[in-house]
């Protein structure tokens, strides 16, 4: 009964040769949910058509440095710009990175938008620039980017 | 067939096609702003840091690191437009010794930013004044620049 070949005029169909009903509605769920997992990730990364890209972490530093004030209660937000800072750091040219620290520490980028003049002054004595004063570093804090 | 072509290529393209546009209108914020940005803005964003690096040596630092960061920004040029670029080139022709590249330099930035082309003065005193730092030996043909704070 189970395996047997079943004549109906002309045609010939075989259990064995051509698949369940079930495991078709098994690969018809299967793609479906390829489908949606495709186009949901597609889609979080700016969709099909490539008119919009995902930020990257230089972008982000950009981003906030270029704010007004940033809501000093997204935790997640800061935990992910202080990796960001540290990502761009780490690629930024070797001669100017004290540059790029000073501007985080004038610009507040790891102490939630609250300048770091002690840190400023340190690293622009560092760098044995002839003005360090606070006058100077606020003027670099009133900079737009 | 025409069942099977919409259950297994239509359908599953379309669902797909759907998905992404959920996908995009739900893409992780970053400070409640969205983090998918068009190709122009999110070169202006990535440029910012750049930008800032180059202020903070041009108002602070000695001449000699000036102009080595204002070189670096050079490198910049392809990627900025108007005002910002206009402001490059501007701190490059400060800094250039030789008057008829001065002049080159401040063509290039009125093609940039109209706004030198009138005069390219009142720029170069602006770019000038911008240094708390000491301020630089400027070669001879250069505007009389306004004293810094």
């Amino acid at each position: 009964m189970g395996g047997a070949v079943v004549e109906t005029g002309t045609k010939t169909s075989d259990p064995q040769q051509r698949p369940p009903a079930s495991w078709r509605g098994r690969g018809l769920v299967a793609v479906y949910a390829l489908a949606v997992a495709t186009g949901y990730v597609v889609g979080t990364r700016g969709g099909f058509f490539g008119d919009l890209s995902p930020l990257t972490p230089l972008g982000r530093v950009g981003f906030a440095l270029g704010s007004a004030p940033l809501s000093r209660d997204a935790e997640a937000d800061w935990e992910r710009l202080k990796q960001d800072v540290d990502a761009v750091h780490s690629n930024w040219d070797p001669k100017d990175q004290a540059i790029f620290d000073l501007v985080v520490a004038v610009r507040g980028l790891q102490s939630r938008q609250q300048p770091n003049w002690e840190l400023a002054s340190k690293l622009c004595s560092e760098l044995r620039w002839p003005r360090c004063d606070r006058a100077a570093l606020a003027a670099l804090e009133r900079s737009a980017p | 067939m025409m069942r099977s072509v919409f259950m297994w290529g239509v359908g599953p393209l379309m669902t797909c096609f759907l998905a992404s546009w959920v996908g995009r209108a739900t893409a992780p914020s970053f400070f409640g702003a969205s983090t998918l940005v068009t190709a122009a803005r999110g070169a202006e964003l990535e440029g910012a840091p750049a930008a800032l690096v180059a202020d903070a040596a041009w108002m602070l630092a000695d001449p000699k690191t000036a102009r080595r960061v204002t070189e670096t920004e050079l490198q910049r040029l392809y990627f900025v437009e108007g005002p910002q670029k206009s402001q490059i080139l501007i701190r490059f022709a400060l800094l250039d010794a030789n008057p008829d590249g001065q002049r080159a330099l401040y063509a290039q930035a009125c093609v940039a930013d109209p706004e030198v082309c009138a005069d390219w003065r009142p720029a170069a005193q602006r770019e000038h004044a911008k240094r708390v730092a000491a301020q630089l030996q400027l070669p001879s043909g250069h505007p009389p620049v306004v004293d810094t704070p």
